[in-house]
């Protein structure tokens, strides 16, 4: 049965094929160039690439912000986010107290986000227990760029003072 | 003057000849290309597969005249629809179930307005005149969802799957039918040699 099949499917592809007229393709091009050309839809971008594209503008404006927070401009004030400035008011009252307060090692200034108080505390600051733990607590490398940026940063504000945002530069 | 009228006029362009470029590249690129607009492209594509459609329209239709119109038609539709193609299918897929479509509207015109048929199909192999027709006969004889099937897989020369898409059927519809379409082309045969 199998072999009668085959042989009827190969006297088909032999017998039954016919030729087009020659004219068919002469036709056929002359409407084709009648026709307006073709406008190629092109397809549109995949839902991947944009997820993508999106993702990674969202981190660079995330870097972007973070590196911004991380930028000393000087005083107390222009530092301190708003989120922190509550906290930062509390330790200031706590500082004004001198209750429990110890004093930071030498070559520590930790103003940032605090009231500035040069003159009173000799450039030091006295810092809560909990707080001076917490500052042990961080890993060497990292301490050491924390206490090298804080000791970088009071020449500069002592040469420059501190940069006001909303005022013009009093540079000396 | 008659000399002068003879002379080729410099406005106009030469005429359009292939090249190799165009002759050796595939049928996607070409698709490809002619979507943008390439019309050398696309009359490479015309000359590919004119035949091809000229005996599935004629084997379906069972006539010259509207298998002439049904190729001429569906390519004109597929170089309107080029730029619609999205290049997920095979261009070959694509152009069968077009001119496929344009033979079926032929079918369902002609049942409605009952046009006779009194064409014979053209074949264009020699072989013994006889056994030829009878096949021919045969083919003719079949429904034309039978028909179709057998002339798509064994005289164009399509895989099951691409007869599928292109007859838009499911795979396992495209099996039984050919089967059975070259089940009754032998039954015929057999039962004509028998009378011979």
């Amino acid at each position: 049965m199998s072999g009668n099949h085959d042989d009827i499917a190969a006297r088909l592809r032999d017998e039954a094929s016919a030729t087009a007229p020659e004219r068919l393709r002469a036709d056929v091009m002359l409407r084709v160039r009648a026709e307006p050309r073709p406008q190629r839809i092109r397809p549109t971008r995949s839902f991947g690439r944009s997820f993508a594209a999106v993702a990674v503008a969202a981190c660079i404006l995330g870097a972007m912000v973070f590196g911004l927070s991380r930028v000393d401009f000087g005083g107390g004030s222009a530092s301190g986010g708003a989120g922190a400035t509550a906290a930062h008011e509390k330790a200031a009252a706590r500082l004004s107290g001198n209750a429990g307060g110890v004093v930071a090692p030498p070559g520590t200034t930790v103003t940032r986000g605090l009231p500035y108080q040069p003159a009173a505390q000799g450039g030091k600051a006295v810092l809560a227990p909990d707080q001076a733990q917490r500052l042990e607590a961080v890993p060497r490398p990292l301490r050491a760029a924390i206490l090298g940026r804080y000791s970088l940063a009071t020449p500069l504000r002592e040469a420059f003072g501190a940069i006001d945002p909303h005022q013009v530069p009093n540079r000396r | 003057m008659q000399d002068v009228l003879t002379l080729p006029l410099p406005g106009l362009a030469p005429p359009r000849a292939y090249h190799g470029r165009v002759q050796n590249a595939s049928d996607e690129v070409l698709a490809r290309r002619a979507a943008d607009g390439d019309e050398s492209a696309f009359e490479e594509l015309v000359v590919r597969y004119q035949d091809r459609l000229y005996t599935l329209a004629l084997r379906i239709t069972l006539s010259e005249a509207d298998a002439y119109d049904c190729v001429q038609e569906g390519l004109v539709s597929a170089w309107r629809g080029l730029g619609s193609f999205r290049f997920n299918a095979r261009f070959s897929t694509w152009i069968y179930r077009i001119v496929v479509r344009k033979a079926y509207d032929v079918l369902e015109r002609r049942g409605r307005t009952a046009e006779p048929v009194d064409e014979v199909p053209a074949t264009s192999v020699d072989s013994p005149a006889e056994a030829r027709l009878d096949l021919l006969d045969a083919l003719s004889a079949l429904e034309p969802e039978f028909r179709v099937v057998a002339v798509a897989c064994d005289v164009v020369g399509m895989s099951m799957d691409e007869a599928a898409i292109a007859l838009d059927l499911p795979a396992g519809t495209v099996k039984s039918r050919l089967h059975r379409a070259r089940a009754r082309l032998a039954e015929a045969l057999r039962t004509e040699t028998e009378t011979a």
